[in-house]
């Protein structure tokens, strides 16, 4: 194994809309030594699968007069007022159950106009109305339409805009590079060490300022509708460094993932008028949600499907399905509003909607929670302190704008607007700090522990009391849904904790049977097994913890929020006796946003 | 994405799916070439990557040989990130939508392959890295120095927008590279999917503005000239973007820059 450092001014960890954006604003900042490391080709990373769209109160289109939710939108007057940043600031409020901070909250309402326009001006594929201005359409929780798109592949438009800046720049980028280790010096950031994995080298990067963009961690349950990379690393480094992780315990479930599989099937299957059924053919919702049906928020529709599940209503090997029937819509509607549904029924589960019932299931897809940072992407300690050279952005940060449940189509928002501030401060801070040496003894000793860290994966001995990432993962994914899934309680909560626990002390005996130095896939999921095990940890301990039902959040065992005990963050992190948690007040000002129950 | 594993062991072992892979070890390794068999329990719903991911778990082949795991790429799962492409029976395609029930009804074995017009990284793992140098090759981008408080862009109509989308739906997979006759080891040929970049940003009002530039790109040798209409990209594409509409478009340009060029010199 070949090692070096090499340095840089910012490093920046993954190359998704959080982490390009960084790049793009450190440079233009005046930064010429960027350089942006994915585990993946930057174009593979997950931001490419969002689908519906970007938030942003630009107010293009509105609803005539006397409309309702269904009723077509019409173009709006061009001065904008359609639309407003407060609504989306209140919005944005109400939907995360009052657990968002409000100034994080109206930075992202106030600069997404600009965001999007940038993005506008890159040449992004947006949708049009007549007039040639940007087409925006609803999304469930916006009181305005609000989400610009293109098409159903708003994330994918996205990325390859912000990909091809990359290029433009000539921005070094580290592809297909893991990074393994944060370095620290006098408890400041100095550096990251990657592997390599088309060839396995070990490097070190040096530099006096790190911003991790590594997405979210989704994928730490059995059913999820991320991809498989999302394995929670940028948090997992973190917290393995003492650091807080905040919000740990709210994780948004989709209701409408693809059974056996987990892939998105979008909301517009129920806006359209689609019926879910249980395996005896019930729509089921009337007995949870009898007016509103099919259409109740999402939180609320993905509870009354686990509770159909938990009382044996589901079909299927495992009795985890559901259906989802859109027989009834005809040809028409399937075929020109939703023809990406149908595209993955066909062409992933080999079912056609028109005729047949589309198996399904809900499906773990969004994580609030994760790094803790300020306005401006700085990693914050447990006491609200700087973790100096820092920074985080993008769905692996806690800024928090999404509080207990975020609204859809803000987050590819809130990792545009938070990813360029992160991009701006690690540039003012790398322009401070001038030239960076750290100290070349660190340096090579941190490089030396990781490399034999990595030997000592590979067998040497018999099998015994060893075991593959592959078996662990698959173990940690099911404690995780089947212990903190979309309805838990402190039995269910206890046992994990002590399972996820167990697999922790295991995480050492991982051994790695593929001895290759070439695209070592098994020793990639080595070191993702630990992120994924450290994340749950957070996660599980975090649930138990929070003794109320809030957001996604919901304890059976306390069923209301408390806003007198609970309207706070919870942070936790490792210390020598095990994982611990502080809280921290929510940043609101209660006389402007007065709390009330969300009620459907 | 779901784990497999657990499922798996409950299925009845009474159906496997038969895969036969094409391996090699590393690019500089082509003695390592050879074919391995496995067979691994069926799952509803299997496609190939569900297939390979089970290999991956207990890579023994059909011979009962204890084997390095396969070695693939795939990240979204759903057709969108363009990294799973392989040769599978013979045609090239994203293993995540190919189906086993589909491609093996009656448990036939399934031929996987790497492209073959990339070099061999290790397994089905390909490089890829000319397609995004290309992109660098034909200046994929709008020029925009600076971000900040720039005010709504230029207007555009429905219909142009409702042009540009389409093409804008490419995911560098490579596929249209590898079903393409004329890109091949005794060619340079840059191949569909750049000059179809070379459409896309001509058509943007502000990208029009260094239409030449790419043009430029794309006379030289190994340029648009060089296709030979074959039309098989546009059959694989699985994004189903008109390349061969976008080869048509550019090469018009083309030749309209080689005769009347000098004219705006
Ligand atoms: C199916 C689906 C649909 C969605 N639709 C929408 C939508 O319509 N609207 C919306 O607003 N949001 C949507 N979202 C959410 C949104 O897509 C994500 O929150 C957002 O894309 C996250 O972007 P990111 O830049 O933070 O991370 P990502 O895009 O996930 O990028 C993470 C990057 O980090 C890199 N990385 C991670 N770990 C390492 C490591 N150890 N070493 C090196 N590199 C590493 C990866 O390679 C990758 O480049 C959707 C999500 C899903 C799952
Ligand atoms: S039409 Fe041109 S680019 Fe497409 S396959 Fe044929 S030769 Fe290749
Ligand atoms: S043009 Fe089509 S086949 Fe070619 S790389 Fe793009 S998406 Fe793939
Ligand atoms: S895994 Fe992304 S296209 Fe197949």
């Amino acid at each position: 194994m070949i090692t070096e450092t090499l340095h840089h001014d910012i490093v920046i960890v993954g190359a998704g809309v959080a982490g390009a954006w960084a790049a793009i604003e450190a440079y233009d900042a005046g930064i010429r030594n960027v350089a942006v490391v994915s585990k993946v080709h930057p174009l593979r990373s997950h931001s490419t699968a969002a689908q519906g769209g970007i938030a942003a109160p630009i107010g293009n289109v509105r609803v005539p007069p006397g409309g309702n939710a269904q009723t077509p939108l019409v173009p709006a007057a061009t001065d904008g007022s359609a639309d407003s940043p407060e609504k989306m600031v209140l919005d944005t409020i109400k939907s995360g159950d009052w657990l968002s901070d409000q100034d994080a909250v109206e930075i992202l309402a106030f600069e997404a106009a600009d965001t999007l326009f940038a993005y506008e001006r890159m040449g992004t594929t947006f949708d049009r109305l007549p007039d040639g201005r940007i087409a925006q359409r609803r999304f469930a929780g916006h009181s305005a339409p609000r989400a610009a798109y293109a098409a159903d592949r708003t994330g994918h438009a996205l990325l390859i805009t912000l990909y091809d800046q990359l290029l433009r720049r000539g921005i070094t980028i580290y592809e297909e590079h893991y990074v393994v280790d944060l370095i620290w010096e006098d408890h400041t950031a100095a550096g990251l060490v990657v592997y390599n994995i088309a060839d396995g080298t070990l490097r070190a990067l040096a530099s006096p300022t790190v911003v991790l963009a590594t997405g979210g961690f989704a994928g730490i349950f059995a059913i999820n509708s991320n991809a498989l990379i999302n394995t929670g690393d940028g948090p997992g480094l973190v917290y393995r460094s003492g650091l807080p992780l905040m919000d740990m315990e709210f994780v948004q479930f989709h209701p409408t993932g693809l059974y056996g599989h987990g892939v998105l099937i979008s909301e517009a299957c129920r806006a359209e008028g689609g019926y879910l059924r249980n395996a005896a053919g019930e729509r089921f919702m009337v007995n949870y949600a009898p007016s509103a049906m099919e259409l109740a928020p999402r939180d609320i529709v993905s509870r009354a499907e686990q509770a159909e599940l938990d009382l044996g209503h589901g079909h299927g090997p495992d009795k985890q399905g559901l259906w989802l029937d859109l027989t009834h819509l005809g040809a028409h509607i399937i075929e020109t509003r939703l023809p990406d549904i149908a595209e993955i029924s066909r062409r992933l589960a080999g079912v056609d909607p028109l005729t047949q019932m589309v198996p399904i299931q809900p499906t773990a897809h969004y994580t609030m929670g994760g790094i803790p940072t300020d306005v401006n992407g700085q990693v914050l300690n447990e006491r609200g302190e700087p973790a100096l050279g820092l920074f985080a952005a993008g769905e692996c940060a806690c800024v928090s704008v999404h509080g207990a449940n975020r609204l859809g189509a803000n987050s590819l928002m809130e990792a545009s607007v938070f990813g360029r501030r992160a991009g701006r401060s690690a540039a003012r801070r790398a322009s401070e700090i001038g030239i960076f040496a750290p100290s070349t003894t660190l340096f090579n000793q941190t490089l030396g522990a990781a490399r034999e860290r990595i030997q000592s994966r590979f067998y040497s001995d018999s099998k015994d009391g060893h075991h593959s990432a592959f078996a662990l993962i698959a173990k940690l994914k099911n404690i995780m849904t089947t212990t903190c899934g979309i309805l838990r309680n402190e039995s269910s909560l206890a046992h994990g904790n002590a399972e996820m626990a167990a697999l922790v002390n295991a995480l050492p005996h991982i051994r790695v049977f593929d001895t290759s130095c070439i695209h070592n896939l098994e020793l990639v999921r080595t070191f993702e097994a630990e992120n994924m095990a450290l994340v749950a940890e957070a996660t599980l301990v975090s649930a138990r913890a929070r003794t109320e039902s809030r957001g996604a959040h919901s304890r059976v065992d306390y069923p209301e929020r408390s806003d007198k005990e609970w309207m706070k963050h919870l942070l936790v992190r490792r210390t020598p006796d095990g994982p611990a948690y502080t809280s921290r007040q929510v940043n609101i000002d209660l006389a402007k946003y007065p709390p009330i129950a969300r009620k459907y | 994405m779901a784990d497999t594993e657990k499922s798996a062991k409950e299925a009845t072992p009474s159906r496997l799916v038969h895969l036969k892979i094409r391996r090699q070890d590393a690019a500089d390794k082509p003695d390592s070439k050879r074919w391995e068999e496995f067979k691994v329990p069926y799952l509803p719903n299997m496609n190939v990557i569900s297939a390979l991911q089970q290999v991956q778990k207990f890579p023994k082949t059909t011979d009962g040989k204890e084997v390095a795991p396969v070695c693939w790429e795939a990240v979204c799962l759903e057709e969108v990130c363009g990294a799973c492409s392989m040769v599978i029976n013979g045609r090239v395609r994203q293993a995540c939508s190919a189906l086993v029930d589909q491609l093996a009804p009656n448990g036939e074995p399934i031929t996987i392959e790497p492209m073959s017009k990339f070099p061999v990284v290790r397994d089905l793992v390909v490089d890829r890295a000319r397609m995004f140098n290309d992109l660098k090759r034909v200046k994929a981008w709008i020029d925009l120095d600076g971000t900040h408080e720039l005010g709504p862009g230029p207007r555009e109509s429905q219909e142009q927008q409702q042009e540009r989308y389409p093409l804008s739906r490419c995911m560098t997979c490579g596929c249209c590279l590898e079903a393409c006759p004329q890109v091949n080891d005794s060619s340079n040929f840059i191949g569909p999917a750049a000059i179809n970049q070379v459409r896309l940003f001509n058509m943007h009002p502000s990208g029009a503005m260094h239409k030449n530039q790419r043009l430029d790109a794309l006379m030289a040798e190994g340029g648009v000239a060089d296709c030979g209409k074959a039309q098989n990209c546009v059959e694989v594409c699985p994004k189903e973007i008109p390349l061969v509409d976008s080869i048509s478009v550019v090469a018009r340009d083309t030749t309209k820059r080689l005769l009347f060029g000098w004219l705006l010199k």
